[in-house]
């Protein structure tokens, strides 16, 4: 038995030590997922709570099919979603159904210099809607189609939206990278 | 860190890949403790099927304890002049019968050869073992009692020991024929009995287009369903029945052709070579010996190598009509309630059944024989259903009665767990049987 099934089985017989066990060795990982989808630590903190409680709850329903990792990941991005909804689903804007999804400006971006932390910081800045669409199209892989089911918006709203958080995110990388470049020079 | 990239998304990926923030550590701190709550429906399907069995051990137990409770033994033994009194010759207490049926029994024999014209009434015996008093009136003094051939308290044996008759000295060595007649109680509270049902079942669509066009070229397939019940009375109208049975749902896939004799030509490199789409999820064929195709709906894959073409083997065909069976073992929990109360009832009869699921098989059918092509992924291995229906219960005698009841029945819990197919089953079957009543 690995040490993760260990403490699987563990927090499945309710110990808060094995609970515990599990959220030091997950949580930091997860706390950049929340951020990522927050946009802010006070809601990325209710976030990694959140999806911890909702993790001990239904761990038993874990089927160990695939990765468990990846199992709380997906618990961690949906209660972002759930909170989004909730949050802005009666303030969206500008539901704009473009139809076309533009590509965003190959190989044109220098992007030495940049850290993860520098990126995440990036796409925390990002409007709510871009910063949700980006998030799940660029970083965890789900197709337009998917995506509209989840915020409750259209195929063209999605694709609008990461074409614009593509937009806002090269603007931020060439102006970081810049005065990356800059400093070295001087 | 980077160098110049393509794809803005590519870098943002793999830049936070891994990437790891240590959070506040007063998150933990005020993270209430969770309490794991063990999977609920296993917790309802644990108690729905306790209680059944709780109820079916009952009944049981109560039958056995029953069987010589309501057991009236009359014994019309016309002798003439003769008396009887009586006590154990031990003079010591009885030892305690072990089963009343066996105090039946002892009081025939005893009342074979004894010359007296008695009623003996086998009393419940108590826990405590008692000292056996017989009182018997000669006949004369009966003579002059009117009253004496309706009663019986004066006439009854308590009959806690084990004896033979030849301890009754004075009984007479002729063997008198006796008439014993055994009346059941009129308050019969349990009945015991099997059933069975041709069902069909039906599965819904849930809405979803793609499982619409699936079940379009699909069929329910009739199958049997049979049980074993025992059924409480609770008043005179409400009963409650459980017991444990084994119900069959079946789906005939049309239009898929399957061949055997494959792995003869090709030696397959996993637990399967094929895959069929079905309403109820998909079908594995993990049998490696038949090819399967699909000449016009496109719901088979297959992970042989598209350089290699199964179709030019000289293959035998099996069918066209892939198969599905789902048995499970069933704790049904019902309650009925009698509407007419004749010699035909007529009931409302409606509850839930726990499933557990026994067997999962795709197979095809060659001239009466069964091949077994695979199963199908996703069924949930629990279930859980509510039924209704109305039952017609014929009295054949005081005892044994004929049911016909057609069941209506809805599966709670989903069929399958397979993403496109989150359906429900429906199912509908008239079960016919006898019942025992004790």
């Amino acid at each position: 038995m690995t040490e993760v099934e260990e403490i699987i089985k563990g927090c499945l017989s309710g110990s808060r030590h094995f609970q515990e066990l599990l959220y030091r060795r997950y949580s930091p990982r997860f706390y950049a997922v929340s951020l990522q989808y927050a946009g802010d630590a006070d809601e990325a903190r209710d976030i990694l709570q959140e999806s911890f409680i909702k993790i001990f709850e239904n761990l038993e329903k874990f089927n160990h099919d695939g990765s468990f990792e990846g199992w709380m990941r997906r618990i961690v991005v949906n209660t972002a979603l759930e909170r989004y909804r909730n949050r802005y689903y009666l303030s969206r804007v500008d539901d704009i159904d473009s139809g076309e999804e533009p590509e965003a400006d190959p190989g044109t971006t220098d992007f030495a210099g940049l850290e993860a932390s520098d990126l995440l910081k990036m796409i925390m800045e990002l409007p709510p809607k871009y910063r949700m669409v980006f998030n799940l199209y660029a970083i965890e892989g789900y197709a337009h189609r998917e995506i509209a089911e989840m915020l409750r918006i259209s195929e063209g709203t999605s694709k609008s939206n990461l074409s614009r958080a593509r937009d806002i995110l090269q603007r931020k990388v060439k102006i970081f990278t810049g005065i990356s470049r800059r400093a070295i020079n001087v | 860190m980077f160098d110049r990239e393509p794809n803005i998304d590519i870098v943002f990926r793999n830049g936070l890949k891994n990437f790891e923030v240590l959070p506040p550590s007063d998150i933990w701190d005020e993270m209430p403790p969770v309490k794991i709550s063990r999977n609920r429906h296993k917790i309802v399907y644990a108690a729905v099927a306790g209680l059944a069995l709780l109820i079916s051990v009952s009944a049981a137990l109560t039958a056995l304890f029953r069987t010589g409770n309501d057991l009236s033994v009359d014994v019309a033994a016309n002798i003439p002049g003769a008396s009887f009194t009586g006590s154990h010759p031990s003079g010591a207490a009885g030892v305690a019968l072990k089963g009343q049926e066996r105090e039946a029994k002892v009081i025939r024999h005893l009342f074979r050869e004894t010359p007296a014209n008695v009623v003996v009434t086998a009393e419940p015996s108590s826990a405590a073992p008692e000292t056996m008093t017989v009182e018997t009136p000669a006949i004369s003094d009966r003579e002059n009692d009117p009253a004496a051939d309706n009663r019986n308290s004066e006439e009854r044996v308590n009959l806690a020991g084990l004896f033979t008759s030849h301890d009754f000295g004075n009984a007479g060595s002729k063997i008198i024929p006796v008439e014993v007649s055994e009346t059941k109680s009129k308050n019969s509270h349990f009945m015991i009995g099997g059933s069975v049902a041709p069902a069909m079942s039906i599965i819904s669509d849930g809405g979803d287009n793609e499982t619409k066009k699936l079940l379009s070229e699909e069929n329910s397939m009739p199958e049997l369903s049979a049980g074993l019940s025992v059924r409480y009375k609770i008043s005179s109208r409400f009963s409650i029945q459980t017991g444990l049975g084994v119900t069959s749902l079946g789906q005939i896939v049309k239009g898929i052709d399957i061949y055997s004799g494959l792995s003869h030509y090709y030696s397959s490199k996993g637990d399967f070579n094929y895959v069929v789409q079905t309403a109820s999820g998909q079908v594995i064929a993990s049998n490696t010996d038949v090819r399967i195709s699909d000449g016009s709906a496109n719901r088979v894959g297959s992970v042989i190598s598209s350089a290699y073409d199964p179709s030019k083997l000289p293959l035998n065909y099996v069918n066209d009509d892939l198969k599905q069976r789902f048995r499970y073992l069933e704790v049904p929990l019902i309650a009925r309630y009698k509407l007419i109360d004749r010699r035909v009832d007529m009931n409302l009869c409606g509850g839930v059944s726990y499933g557990y699921l026994i067997e999962n098989v795709a197979f095809a059918s060659v001239d009466g024989n069964n091949v077994k092509v695979g199963y199908t992924q996703g069924i949930n291995k629990h279930s859980i259903s509510s039924q209704m229906g109305f039952g017609m219960e014929y009295n054949i005698s005081k005892s044994v009665s004929f049911n016909l009841e057609p069941m209506f029945r809805y599966y709670l819990t989903p069929f399958s767990d397979a993403s496109n197919t989150i359906n429900r089953q429906y199912s509908f079957g008239i079960f016919s049987g006898l019942f025992y009543r004790f």
